[in-house]
């Protein structure tokens, strides 16, 4: 009960600090159809011929940078979260209070979670009804499950960014390296097939490749859990193993920064 | 019963760490060997010089910082096994100004550490009401904290950290941007929460604040402790002068002595 309160203690204090901000918010949303535009020109220029793993290229890209926005978003939410109350100074006053500091993370980065989710589906929509993707063939229960890994991952790999953050305050730069590495290699613009053998095995290494190869036949072939073999016996134990390993590293780095005295630095 | 207890504590900053041996940091001893105890529903002042480590001293207590050596316990919890019981008896008024979300008003940020610190929620509203009278922020109680002044921001902080009804509260230079008044007021307020049992900490530079409050003093001096003493009758802030001086010029010859060549 007390989780919900303050998840909506955060909901609360984002909202308002976000529409005190003014207009942001919808130039995001308008940013999301020019974005969705873009790629269906150059899926235009490419070619109808060119079906990237049996996909057409317009819907093979609309889910890849789709899901990488959404899950690199996520991941930086929680540097972010870090890093704004590192530099109010809040940090210190909220690690007083009375709520531990793993949960008072996570809930930190929970509005950003929510507005992600919301310009994720956007986006998807935006992609397959304004700009007529291809027809969608939703396998529904593969779609939910396939979506709770992707969060749970991509939570796990937020917070242990966070980490990265308390610990060297470069949380920043570490984010921005690891979105362009999966952003190469985890097949979001063009199958990993493409990419040199060496290559391909530093792909299959990244949970990201297995999911959006997952999500593209679950959104566009219908594709059943069962069916998809490989990628979710790699996804699900991964998931369920990352995210208290992320937390554990969480404390850890939050219990040398209060031996350091660097907590609120930035 | 000692309700804080802070035993042969040793703090220093810029440590080389084993994660990173090629930075050769500086190390700044910020608290040596200091013990210490105040008694329930007493108010104790922590004076010394900039940088003497009373700041410190108060985020040990405050659970921010760990010691690296030596034991500090609070309601007779150690601060570094027991975290999560101290920050349940602790209010802690940062000295930073920054420490509040500036587009939100003094009262939505108030309500915001409430849920945080979870008081119920039924009696929370009456709580941010009682606390923004006790320092005297009723009337801005709407206005963005981006928008208070240096002061008002001070007294936010101070209602923050009596929220909960800490059994221990620790203030760091409280009256530091206060007028006159508001500081009579602030010392006034934390007299009336002794007589209701709260143990007060106070890192100070006044003595006529310390005169007014304290039950006992300590003096820091380049992370010792250079003196403490039980202090009446109050108001006497000469007397307060004349020890700190006495105990803080003792060390500084002391010190001198030691460094000396035979």
């Amino acid at each position: 009960m007390n989780l919900l309160r303050k998840f909506v203690a955060v909901l609360r204090r984002d909202w308002l600090t976000g529409s005190r901000y003014g207009a942001a918010s919808a130039l995001y949303a308008v940013g999301l159809v020019f974005e969705a535009a873009a790629f269906y020109f150059v899926a235009r220029a490419v070619g109808p011929a060119y079906r990237p793993d049996g996909f057409d290229f317009f819907s093979f890209i609309v889910i890849g940078t789709g899901i990488w926005g959404f899950f690199l978003a996520t991941v930086s939410s929680f540097v972010t979260a870090i890093r704004e109350a590192q530099v109010s100074g809040s940090i210190e006053a909220l690690m007083t209070t009375a709520t531990k500091p793993s949960p008072l993370v996570t809930l930190s980065a929970a509005s950003t979670i929510l507005r992600d989710s919301a310009q994720l589906i956007a986006y998807l929509l935006v992609g397959f009804l304004l700009f007529g993707a291809a027809a969608l063939h939703v396998n529904a229960l593969a779609l939910v499950v396939l979506a709770v890994l992707i969060l749970a991952l991509a939570l796990a790999f937020g917070i242990l960014a966070a980490a990265v953050q308390v610990s060297i305050q470069k949380g920043g730069a570490v984010v921005w390296l690891f979105g362009s590495v999966i952003w190469l290699f985890s097949g979001t613009m063009f199958p990993v097939s493409t990419l040199p053998a060496p290559l391909q095995i530093l792909a299959k290494m990244i949970p990201l490749t297995y999911a959006l190869d997952a999500l593209r036949a679950a959104m566009l072939k219908g594709t059943s859990l069962s069916q998809m073999g490989s990628g979710m016996a790699y996804l699900a134990p991964l998931a369920v193993i990352l995210l208290p390993v992320a937390v554990g590293v969480f404390g850890l780095t939050l219990r040398q920064a209060r031996r350091r005295g660097t907590l609120s630095y930035y | 019963m000692a309700m804080i207890e802070i035993q042969s504590v040793t703090k220093i900053f810029g440590r080389r760490e084993w994660a990173r041996p090629w930075r050769c940091p500086s190390e700044t001893r910020a608290l040596d060997g200091v013990s210490l105890k105040f008694e329930t529903g007493r108010i104790g002042v922590l004076l010394g010089p900039n940088g003497s480590g009373k700041t410190t001293l108060l985020k040990l207590l405050s659970t921010i910082l760990l010691p690296d050596s030596g034991l500090v316990r609070v309601g007779g919890h150690d601060t570094a096994k027991n975290e999560d019981a101290v920050r349940r008896v602790v209010g802690f008024a940062v000295g930073a100004e920054r420490s509040f979300f500036p587009r939100l008003t003094a009262r939505e940020n108030l309500r915001f550490f409430a849920v945080f610190e979870e008081l119920p929620p039924a009696t929370i509203p009456r709580r941010i009401e009682e606390v923004l009278a006790a320092v005297n922020l009723t009337s801005d109680a709407d206005k963005q904290a981006m928008k208070f002044s240096s002061g008002m921001l001070h007294r936010l902080g101070i209602a923050r950290a009596i929220l909960k009804s800490p059994a221990v509260l620790l203030l760091d230079e409280p009256s530091r941007s206060l007028d006159p008044a508001a500081s009579e007021e602030l010392w006034k307020m934390l007299l009336s929460m002794k007589e209701t049992g709260t143990t007060v900490l106070v890192a100070s530079h006044n003595f006529e604040e310390t005169a007014s409050i304290a039950d006992a003093i300590a003096v820091l001096d380049h992370g010792r402790l250079a003196g403490c003493k039980n202090f009446s009758p109050r108001g006497d802030a000469t007397a307060v002068r004349e020890f700190y001086f006495s105990v803080s010029q003792a060390r500084s010859e002391a010190k001198r002595l030691a460094e000396a060549p035979a």
